[in-house]
């Protein structure tokens, strides 16, 4: 293989892929990125974990084809450190690949794996239906749910995001056991029906992609289609796969109360302010803090052993009976922040251990947004 | 959580060193018995009440306490003998609570806020807790109960002797307004003149007083003072140690080879240890079976003590840690029956017992989103919702079964897992029970 790309280039595209590579694996040829000539003009760069795959595609000249597997940290320490403009790949039959700049002195050689050893990526059917959206309402339906997907990887249900995909909605919804968060967005073109369970791992990284998508600002879409066990993504010349996880997420629908009849409003810096504060004094093991609501005022207490106690207080627009809950702050103060754009917020609290249900303060034909935390016995 | 209400119990034995010692020599009953001062130099420990009728007090130089009652029986003080005594008045109070400050051999503070419901209100409490030590020990205690210590030993001392002194919150200010200022905590002799010498008699006078003519007498303790002159005081009950584990173990009347007989003095056992952590506000991570075999072991020769004493049975102890502490019967009697048929004993059973360890305070409880409709493994959706569901009810049992207990008796409720011929809980007095 012998091939000269621009530096910048390949330095952004190995950069995404090694993100990908499973660099502490039993399987050296899974943390390798692999480069591999595509076309006349163009490189193919890929990584993969066997759980989620990423591929993206470089510009350059090509003089002979072929392809190498190289370890994805080393590679990408040495196209960083090469200076700016052109960078000659070349590998021998053997994989030893030297990385030599075209207007300067500098040059690597590292030894690699034959391109034929890196695993076949899975590959969308090609009568499969996508769905395309903007970038940014990607990544807002992921950053409001994002937080409330379980950590727990045995609990594989949890441990990943729902997609729903049906007509012109696309919604989102995410729970470790303790709260629950359902963000849904409408999206244009054609109207299909799916549903997918994305792992967090692959959230986080999708996140990324949508981050790059939108720091270049070409306004471009992203491309969502499911296929076989896996979904597939396409944005910024990257292709992303995500194996799904085979599980049955639980039923969210029967969880979310209708609250409507018994909801306050709170203008969500005060609420969002009050709730940090009173979480210094949380025990730590909880981070339970008591909420009282009575007729014009939300009451905020805490209290450990360790910590002594605070109180705090804020008006807010009520006047129902008086309601005593205790909540983990930290789970309202995640819901808080992934609302950032809202200056009020509507809370549903209808009992000591009852779901309690947070809303944007202000309802959008184009996007809908809800919490759900269950309550801590006091 | 923050202001629920408070319930803190001052106990202090009446003359205690004095006491026990009437009580161990009958002879003393009814005569003028001062401890210490016997060397002529030193200082009166403590007067039975027959003494100080003469004006003898605590405290006061021996040679005073001889002129008012020379015909008092002056003994030396034996503390080892009350440090015993103290131990057993001690354990009485863990009964009650596990949040226990003893502030000398004789006096303690308990905050029983945990466990005044249960046992039928602050009166009865204090009632049991008299009964109790009076059981164990002979002696008598007076009791305060009042929502915080200063109130509580106020209350305590005016109800001396035999004292039992209940002060709701409302009645604070009420029975403490008329006191003099010399009663409150940190006002001694000196203070007292000069509190008095600037007009300031009474608590109610130093609790309405403005603080700054307060503070030309005492300065920056001002405020503290006048906190205190109308009882307001928040020092919690800091107890010096925390137990290490909660266990109930008897042995049986025969010799036990039937997994039934032993399933059913496990639940018993596990109930009742259940009982004593939610009385203790505590639960427990770590579960131990005990089981003491019935055959005896072969003594290893050149001991000490050839031949004789008891025969030594072989004792084995099997623990378990659970995914997250637990109060509840159900969890640790399951447990226990597990280790017991991992433990594959095929032989007669002596002994068996149920203990809990790794204790910690019960804190607040995050709430499941999916325990009462749905979910748990995906796998096993329905399976998982019935166990969330049965764990959930049987949670909610133990507390229930408490309030039943303590109020109708300890035979007036059990679960039905417990069989009626089962063994009688040993019968040693024990924290929480």
């Amino acid at each position: 293989m012998q091939v000269t790309v621009a530096k910048e280039e390949l330095e952004r595209v190995v950069g995404r892929c090694q993100g990908v590579a499973d660099k502490k694996g039993a399987m050296p040829v899974l943390g390798s990125v692999l480069l591999e000539v595509d076309g006349p003009d163009r490189l193919r760069v890929a990584a993969t974990d066997l759980l989620l795959a990423v591929t993206g595609k470089v510009q350059g000249q090509v003089e002979r084809g072929g392809s190498v597997a190289l370890g994805a940290r080393e590679l990408l320490e040495r196209v960083k450190n090469m200076p700016a403009g052109q960078i000659a790949i070349s590998s021998t039959d053997g994989a030893t690949t030297t990385l030599r700049a075209v207007s300067a002195a500098r040059r690597y050689t590292l030894g690699g794996m034959p391109g034929e050893e890196f695993p076949t990526l899975p590959q969308p059917d090609e009568r499969a239906t996508w769905l395309s959206l903007p970038p940014d309402v990607l990544e807002r339906l992921l950053a409001r749910t994002h937080f409330s997907i379980s950590p727990d990887e045995t609990r594989t249900h949890l441990n990943s995001a729902l997609f729903e995909w049906s007509g012109d909605r696309l919604r989102v919804v995410t729970t470790d056991g303790h709260r629950l968060s359902k963000a849904e967005a409408k999206v244009e073109g054609a109207g299909a029906a799916s549903t997918m369970l994305i792992p967090l791992k692959g959230v986080t990284e999708l996140r990324r992609l949508c981050d790059e998508a939108r720091s270049r600002g070409e306004g471009e879409a992203i491309r969502v289609c499911q296929s076989g066990p896996c979904a597939f993504f396409q944005v910024a010349g990257f292709q992303f796969s995500v194996k799904l996880v085979d599980a049955t997420f639980p039923p969210y629908q029967q969880v979310i109360p209708d609250v409507s009849g018994q909801s306050v409003r709170a203008p969500r810096n005060l609420l969002r302010d009050a709730l940090k504060a009173m979480s210094v004094a949380a025990n730590d093991r909880t981070g339970g803090v008591k909420l009282t609501l009575v007729p014009g005022k939300m009451r905020f207490e805490s209290e450990s052993p360790e910590a002594g106690e605070g109180f705090d207080e804020i008006a807010i627009e009520y006047d129902g009976p008086e309601l005593v809950v205790g909540f983990n702050a930290r789970y309202f103060l995640d819901v808080l922040s992934a609302m950032e754009q809202e200056d009020e917020v509507v809370l549903g609290i209808t009992g000591e251990l009852d779901p309690a249900v947070i809303r944007p303060g202000t309802e959008s034909p184009t996007s809908s947004y809800l919490a759900v935390v269950m309550p801590m016995r006091i | 959580m923050a202001h629920s209400e408070r319930f803190i119990l001052h106990a202090d034995m009446d003359a205690f060193f004095a006491s026990v010692e009437q009580r161990d020599r009958p002879e003393l009953r009814g005569r003028p018995v001062i401890v210490g001062g016997t060397s002529g130099r030193g200082v009166v420990s403590a007067a039975s009440y027959e003494a100080r009728t003469f004006g003898v007090r605590s405290a006061m130089p021996a040679f005073r306490a001889r002129e008012l009652c020379p015909e008092g029986v002056f003994l030396p003080p034996d503390l080892a003998r009350y440090a015993a005594v103290s131990a057993q008045v001690r354990a009485v109070f863990e009964e009650l609570t596990p949040l226990v400050e003893p502030l000398a051999l004789d006096e303690a503070f308990l905050d029983v806020s945990g466990s005044v419901r249960l046992l039928g209100g602050p009166l009865d409490l204090a009632r049991r807790l008299k009964r109790r030590v009076r059981e164990e020990t002979d002696l008598v205690v007076s009791c305060g109960v009042a929502p915080n210590k200063l109130v509580a030993k106020l209350a305590c001392t005016l109800g001396k002797p035999d004292g039992l002194l209940v002060v709701p919150p409302e009645a604070v200010r009420w029975l403490l307004d008329p006191l003099p200022v010399r009663r409150l905590w940190g006002v001694g002799p000196v203070l007292e003149e000069r509190l008095v010498a600037a007009g300031f008699t009474t608590f109610r006078e130093l609790a309405e007083a403005p603080i700054a003519r307060l503070a030309n007498v005492v300065g920056d303790r001002a405020p503290v003072l006048a906190r205190l002159a109308r009882g307001e005081d928040e020092r919690p009950v800091v107890n010096d140690r925390a137990p290490r584990s909660i266990g109930e173990e008897a042995t049986f009347e025969r010799d036990v080879v039937e997994r039934a007989v032993l399933a059913s003095a496990l639940t018993a056992h596990a109930e009742a240890v259940a009982r004593r952590l939610r009385r203790a506000g505590l639960v427990a991570r770590t579960v131990t079976l005990r089981v003491k075999l019935a055959r005896v072991q072969q003594r290893r020769r050149g001991r000490a003590d050839p031949g004789g004493g008891e025969p030594v049975r072989p004792l084995l102890a099997r623990s378990r840690t659970l995914p997250a502490p637990t109060d509840d019967g159900a969890a640790l009697r399951e447990v226990a029956l597990a280790l017991w048929d991992d433990a594959a004993i095929r032989e007669p059973v002596r002994l068996i017992g149920v203990a809990a360890s790794q204790l910690e305070p019960r804190a607040a409880e995050q709430l499941e989103l999916f325990a009462r409709r749905a979910a748990g493994r995906a796998n096993s959706g329905a399976e998982a919702d019935e166990a969330a569901a049965r764990r959930e009810r049987s949670r909610r049992l133990g507390p229930a079964l408490d309030a039943i207990q303590a109020r109708w008796g300890a035979g007036a409720i059990r679960r039905a897992v417990d069989a009626p011929a089962k063994v009688t809980p040993s019968g040693r007095s024990k924290r929480g029970e």
